[in-house]
């Protein structure tokens, strides 16, 4: 168990910046998921940390030590691939084994470690399996093993439950949460999935072109999203954001008119402000799905274009012009495709962010 | 069942009018190594009373075949395991290895393979005999690796390049050093490159011509293709004996050829990622 302590660390590709000069704490012991879009760069400072790539600066602290120069081997840590990465010709017991082997413990203690490490992943029945002969799900688990049986004091995870089918990757996200808490490392997991992230997390960090966006519990991120990206990465479905000028604020309340339905306005508390407002500037509503009420007096009103029922809710997805679509979660039966409905807007749940995307 | 399209009729009359090409000549020659020089005066087609292996005997004792097709051994052996070995050290280097001018390095590789023999056979010439060794089984053998590499490295480069990056990472995660990779990931999924190379290095140094001409005069360090050559001019009117030694000299290239395309083509990383 040990922390991560990244310092202006970079990671250039020849003129390409994949990681802009990034600060970053990881408390040991803590699960931490680093969580964005294709191509922001949590793989790539995953694999800094792992030591699979170099810095192009900054510095790197495992447990105090700076490992910036050090190969893998010497960070006690140990890595799980989205692709799995098992050696095809080596059966499930030599793939378990051979970082153990390539340390040099005699054979007898490392297949024992390797026996031990495959029980607990319900491994025992397919030791001598080659890992074309394993199910996605038991490959999964050999890549698991393989890294648990050289006890890092960190784990990292590449996005290790993405070639894995919906029902399997609940399950083994549940498996992964419970190791933590067994062997109580320091875990890394890196997901595009904001499930995943929410799910399993207890601290994520937000990454989008190279940079952090916010880090936080689940929770902080969900209620308190610094700006538009995190707000609208995190959670599903996604929160929706209405276009509209202030028309008056003061310490109570902040009243917005939206252009999408002609000026109507809303009223949004301010005690969820965060920054200074001015009459007429331009802004952005955020409001998540479920805040949103079925109301027959509501300022808003649409049309329902699409209807999700998932049975114990109800998505309606309204068009709003330009490839917006607005989501509403609703309870029960009873709508229809092309239903004329008038919303309101829960004031105390609404957030509003500026021209910039920044939370105000 | 006859349901096949007539395009598919054609298709299949084409390929055994290849297939016929082909093997006709090849089967005309192992007739002829069954006759007699009567029975040869009958003509081509005809087969012999009976058929007459003493000619193979003639060709492999007094024809020197016995010692021409052990100097093809002794040469095809070092060549090949030189080849591989070396070559997949190189593959490796260029492949994963940080290497200042990779691309010269592998531009001169490029050039290496286009320059012919017969552009460098005379300087070869003189520095093998400046080496002293000129009538070796050496000049055999070094010529021939050294001509090798350059395919066997684009080949070993480009094969490993298509192996999945995240094993050479698991391994590197692992501990294992460069040497490590190499030995315990990389060669053990190499096994149908290195096959398909010992096959062609089998058939190009089996064949070579212009170096065991050049380099060595001594009937006793002869190769094959060369003992071929000086055997047609002694005995040129003895065809049966001529066709004998022609299919000794074949047969091994065959062999080995069967051997290496039933050995396994495909399948060997399955199971590695996803």
């Amino acid at each position: 168990m040990k922390s991560i302590q990244l310092s202006q660390v970079t990671k250039s590709f020849g003129v390409h910046d994949v990681i802009r000069p990034l600060d970053l704490e990881i408390e040991a012991g803590q699960f931490t998921v680093f969580v964005g879009p294709s191509g922001c760069g949590k793989s790539t400072l995953l694999r800094l940390i792992a030591g699979l790539e170099e810095t192009t600066a900054g510095q790197i602290d495992i447990g105090g030590r700076d490992v910036t120069r050090l190969p893998p081997v010497d960070r006690d840590v140990a890595m799980v691939f989205q692709s799995y990465a098992l050696y095809p010709h080596m059966s499930v017991g030599e793939n378990i084994a051979f970082g153990l082997k390539i340390a040099g413990m005699p054979k007898a203690e490392r297949v024992a470690k390797a026996r031990e490490t495959a029980a607990t992943l319900k491994l025992e029945g397919l030791f001598d399996r080659k890992p074309k002969a394993l199910s996605g799900g038991q490959r999964q688990r050999v890549a698991i093993g393989r890294a648990i049986v050289k006890n890092p004091s960190i784990f990292l995870f590449d996005e290790p439950l993405s070639n894995l089918d919906a029902e399997l990757r609940v399950q083994m996200r549940q498996e992964l949460v419970r190791l933590h808490q067994e062997v109580k490392a320091t875990m890394i997991y890196v997901t595009h999935d904001q499930v995943e992230a929410m799910t399993m997390a207890e601290k994520i960090v937000v990454l989008r072109a190279g940079e952090i966006e916010q880090v936080g519990s689940p929770l902080e991120l969900y209620e308190n999203p610094r700006n538009m990206f995190v707000a609208g990465f995190i959670g599903s479905p996604k929160m929706n954001f209405l276009k509209g000028q202030v028309v008056a604020c003061d310490n109570e309340a902040r009243e917005i008119s939206l252009d999408a339905f002609e000026g109507r306005k809303i009223q949004v508390s301010a005690k969820r402000g965060v920054g200074p407002l001015a009459v007429g500037q331009s802004v952005k509503v955020g409001v998540r799905p479920q805040h949103f009420q079925v109301d027959p007096d509501g300022p808003l009103s649409v049309t329902t274009s699409t209807i999700e029922a998932l049975g114990n809710l109800t998505y309606l997805y309204a068009d709003m012009g330009s490839d917006q679509l607005l989501c509403v979660e609703t309870r029960g039966p009873g709508f229809r495709v092309g239903d004329a409905l008038r919303l309101s807007v829960n004031p105390a749940e609404a957030l509003i962010f500026d021209e910039t995307g920044l939370r105000v | 069942m006859n349901t096949r399209k007539p395009a598919d009729q054609l298709m299949r009359a084409v390929l055994w009018l290849f297939a016929i090409l082909t093997v006709a000549p090849f089967a005309l020659l192992v007739l002829t190594s069954l006759k007699s020089r009567e029975d040869l005066l009958a003509g081509a087609f005809v087969l012999p009373a009976r058929p007459h292996f003493e000619n193979y005997v003639s060709a492999w004792v007094d024809g020197l075949f016995g010692t021409y097709f052990l100097n093809s051994v002794i040469v095809v052996v070092p060549v090949i395991v030189l080849s591989v070995v070396l070559g997949t050290l190189c593959g490796f280097a260029f492949a994963f290895l940080k290497l200042p001018g990779k691309p010269l390095l592998f531009g001169m590789l490029l050039v290496g393979m286009m320059v012919p023999t017969e552009a460098f056979i005379i300087p070869l010439y003189y520095e093998f005999r400046w080496l002293g060794l000129i009538n070796t089984y050496w000049a055999l053998i070094l010529p021939q690796v050294g001509m090798s590499i350059p395919f066997v490295t684009l080949f070993m480069t480009s094969a490993m390049r298509q192996l999945p990056k995240d094993l050479v990472d698991a391994a590197v995660a692992d501990g294992a050093s460069p040497f490590r990779v190499l030995r315990y990931v990389i060669v053990p999924l190499l096994g149908p490159a290195a096959s398909t190379m010992t096959l062609f290095l089998f058939i190009w140094t089996w064949n070579e011509f212009m170096i065991p001409l050049i380099l060595v005069q001594d009937d006793a360090r002869r190769t094959l293709p060369i003992g071929m050559l000086f055997f047609q001019g002694k005995y040129t009117i003895d065809i049966p004996i001529l066709t004998a030694g022609a299919v000794i000299t074949l047969l091994p290239i065959i062999i080995v050829y069967f051997f290496f395309q039933r050995k396994f083509i495909q399948g060997l990383t399955a199971g590695a990622v996803k």
